[in-house]
């Protein structure tokens, strides 16, 4: 019994509410709402959502939060397509996406990489709908027993295994992890209030703004690098023609087990507030990675490292609901917004709206499957329509990109700052592809490090000082042991190699 | 009771604002204004409860002026962006800044600001107080603040409060509460109010300040202890107040309002004073005010500058005390 419905009670009120006429039509426009925003990159979500909120007043409550989750997870669909087709991720988790299915569009495979994002992402969803309906009240219970130490732990194994995310060689990729960290160190100290790094600019007094890395050094950078190599080789970019836009069967059978491994990481590390939605991809594509017969292959099209890491994060940004719903805890901007939407209803979230507001609890995670359900059938038949985008022709998509993004980015802050800083942060990206240094560790460090040091400054706080506290926590003291032997797996090939040489002579 | 005090004084005090214009009849300037668009600045991102206020004021007065109320959102550095960009636009009266009582009693003295708060920037009105809840964990044996404070005294550095971070109202009231109870509590700063919401459920901190915890006191899942300030909150009328329990004078308080460039004819404050006064009033507004969870309020011009002066005194005390300021 949870606050007075049965599960299956509860499930059959959501779909009486999310199958109305009119909430489907919501949901629907919701959906396709997220879905051209999440394909245009810097607009994302949390702009389209503080816009368009005014709109969903007028409508009942359950009607209201059911579009806005649905241009939020309709975002998270779109934003997968430009990181795959043109290597512009437009937000922390499609970041990864990037990695191998930009390489698959490269391969001429980005129609089969689309259709694996769509279907993985539905069929996280679905698990994740059928996890929250059932265990909504034990999930939200996991994340009270998350404090300072746990995430600290969490944070730090996520940063180990982001070694483990490059490519090339390890120096470079520590060397990016420290870039990143020190990018991250600018902003206000949480602790003593002191401001870091911030150079006289008012603007990184909360940090330097992540979109504009983003952006800046994957799809500002790329267009660079391609232009170049138009000009030294005096022909026009190309990329291989798309052969078929469905997946083979060979794909299918590797997508399927990495999306059933990416649904269940995403699941739990959805709920963490902050960076549970970033860390679920990239811990997603770690998993892949080393559980691969073929590691050294990731980063050059391999379907696991879209399948996981898409997978991850549909489950995740579902899960993130659940904090906010049995808790009254937004777990990131969005769901803050969604506190908003609801406080003008006069619905204050926190524990007693699934007792106190059952239709629209159950409302909510019924019309989240019906939701994933409906961007299927929207993104199927997009997929088409999106690989024309290739075709255009570089003079006319390059500036397009570019503009949209410059609007998109000065539309998160209205501020021209954030659009200088992509630029600057475009010519790092270059320069960084000239070295043959990876931008992902830098982006997962970047996001990391802030909260490590604050995780870790307070846990130190509440332990008064006391080390031991990462070792008396027992899920601390499993994620350390963990780590532990993850690093000790990324050194072993050195050390092996060392006795070798030192047996050999 | 106090409350219904606060409010007849205010009703009154606005009700002759009202009555004496119509008397007298307005000056030449004010009479025209407004005459074009007013531009209305919201220091914060669309979608919080700074913005939902403007929304919700900015859509009354265009309506009562005939004049269009355009919102222009200028987020960043706790606020201290928009008041930036808010002092370099003309001093004319036709741009309104929505604002709280940390602008004149915090952010000028703990971060770089271009404005003397009350010389350069004035409240015109008082929308309402966000009331200051003191909520513990379950965990903690006591049940109100006498029983908090004998705890905190035999326990010292034992319970902790968790706030969304330095400098906050959230971390002043720890302050305060520390010097006027004579206890010892340890400040945790958090990322932000959900964070902290979140600690105190989890007992990692133990206290919490401010109206987030409301829905927790209702379920049983936090304790309340009391309300800063002399004012009982609506939303739960069974907690007692501080200065009820003892602490009498002034509390940490958040309360929001709108304010103007004090370089704006004295006409134009005051006219935008009365005609916010009297949407303040309207009783749909007060709903609306009171479902965002604040504490609806009115005051006459001078009563708000009143408060601002109050509150710029205090909590500057409470700030030098914390070590917090910072040289301008």
């Amino acid at each position: 019994m949870i606050g007075g419905v049965d599960v299956f009670g509860g499930i059959a009120l959501g779909l009486g509410v999310a199958l109305t006429p009119m909430n489907i039509f919501f949901c629907l426009a919701g959906c396709l709402i997220g879905t051209l925003v999440g394909v245009l990159p810097g607009l994302g979500p949390t702009a389209t959502i503080a816009i368009l909120l005014p709109m969903t007043f007028g409508l009942p409550p359950e009607t209201g939060l059911i579009t806005l989750s649905g241009i939020y997870y309709g975002a998270q669909y779109g934003g997968s397509t430009t990181s795959i087709l043109l290597r512009l991720p437009g937000e922390a988790s499609s970041v990864v996406t990037a990695l191998d299915g930009h390489a698959m569009t490269r391969n001429g495979r980005g129609g089969a990489a689309l259709t694996i994002a769509a279907l993985a992402s539905f069929f996280a969803g679905t698990v994740a709908t059928f996890f929250m309906a059932a265990f909504a009240p034990i999930m939200a219970a996991a994340v009270l027993k998350f404090g300072a130490p746990e995430y600290f732990m969490l944070m730090f194994l996520g940063l180990i295994t982001s070694v483990v995310l490059a490519q090339g060689s390890a120096v470079r990729a520590i060397a990016m992890i420290f870039l990143g960290l020190l990018l991250g160190l600018a902003g206000t100290d949480i602790n003593s209030g002191q401001y870091r790094y911030d150079f006289g600019f008012m603007e990184l007094l909360s940090g330097v703004p992540f979109v504009p890395l983003v952006v800046g050094l994957f799809g500002v950078a790329d267009i660079l690098v391609t232009l170049e190599n138009a000009i030294r080789d005096e022909k026009p970019p190309t990329l291989n023609p798309i052969s078929s836009l469905w997946p083979t069967r060979k794909e299918l059978t590797r997508a399927a087990p990495a999306t059933v491994r990416g649904s269940l990481i995403g699941l739990f590390l959805g709920l963490l507030p902050g960076g549970g939605a970033l860390l679920s991809s990239f811990m997603a594509y770690t998993a892949e990675k080393r559980i691969s017969k073929t590691p050294q292959k990731f980063g050059t099209g391999m379907v696991e490292g879209v399948a996981g890491p898409e997978a991850a994060n549909n489950s995740g940004a579902q899960t993130a609901f659940l904090p906010l719903l049995t808790l009254g805890i937004p777990s990131n901007a969005i769901m803050a917004l969604m506190v908003g939407a609801m406080m003008t209803h006069g619905i204050v979230p926190g524990p007693r709206i699934m007792s106190g507001q059952p239709e629209l609890f159950w409302g909510l995670i019924a019309s989240m499957w019906v939701g994933n359900l409906m961007l299927l059938v929207i993104n199927l038949p997009l997929v088409g329509i999106w690989v024309q985008l290739l075709k255009i022709r570089y003079q006319f998509l390059f500036p397009t990109i570019l503009t949209v993004s410059i609007v998109g980015i000065y539309g998160v802050e209205f501020t021209t700052f954030d659009v200088y800083l992509t630029a600057i942060f475009g010519l790092l990206g270059y320069f960084l592809h000239k070295w043959r240094c990876e931008p992902a560790p830098l982006i997962l460090a970047f996001v990391l490090g802030p909260m490590m040091e604050e995780y870790f400054r307070r846990s130190m706080l509440v332990a008064r000082g006391d080390l031991m506290i990462f070792v008396h926590h027992p899920i601390s003291l499993a994620m350390l042991v963990v780590t532990a032997l993850l690093l000790l797996s990324i050194c072993f090939p050195f050390i092996q190699k060392f006795r070798q040489k030192a047996f050999a002579e | 009771m106090t409350s219904l005090h606060t409010t007849r004084r205010g009703f009154l005090a606005a009700a002759s604002a009202l009555s004496t214009t119509a008397l007298l009849g307005m000056p030449a300037f004010a009479q025209g204004y407004p005459s074009k668009k007013i531009d209305y600045v919201v220091p914060y991102n669309a979608g919080g409860m700074s913005d939902n206020i403007s929304r919700l004021i900015g859509e009354k007065l265009a309506a009562a002026t005939g004049q269009q109320v355009i919102n222009d959102y200028k987020p960043g550095a706790g606020g201290a962006i928009g008041a930036n960009y808010f002092m370099g636009t003309p001093a004319d009266g036709y741009t309104l800044l929505q604002s709280t009582n940390s602008f004149y009693g915090i952010i000028p003295l703990v971060t770089k600001v271009q404005y003397k708060p009350l010389e350069d920037l004035v409240p015109l009105v008082l929308v309402g107080d966000a009331p200051m809840v003191i909520a513990v964990n379950p965990a903690v044996p006591a049940t109100n603040l006498a029983e908090l404070i004998a705890y905190a005294k035999a326990n010292p550095g034992a319970l902790s409060f968790g706030t969304a971070g330095k400098g906050t109202v959230g971390h002043l009231s720890g302050e305060w509460l520390q010097k006027r109870a004579g206890i010892q509590l340890l400040h945790i700063p958090y990322n932000g109010t959900p964070a902290a919401l979140q600690a105190v459920l989890a007992n990692e901190a133990q206290i919490l300040f401010g109206p987030e915890s409301a829905e927790h006191i209702a379920a049983g899942t936090l304790k309340g202890i009391a309300v800063l300030g002399d004012t009982r909150w609506q939303q739960l009328p069974d907690l007692p107040t501080t200065v009820e329990a003892g602490l009498e004078g002034w509390a940490p308080r958040s309360w929001h309002t709108v304010s103007i460039q004090a370089k704006a004819p004295q006409e134009v404050k005051t006219k935008l004073n009365t005609l916010i006064n009297q949407i303040l009033q309207e009783p749909s507004v007060r709903e609306r005010v009171a479902s965002f969870g604040l504490i609806p309020g009115i005051a006459s011009y001078d009563e708000v500058q009143q408060r601002a002066r109050d509150d710029n005194a205090q909590f500057g005390a409470l700030i030098r005390d914390a070590g917090l300021a910072i040289a301008n």
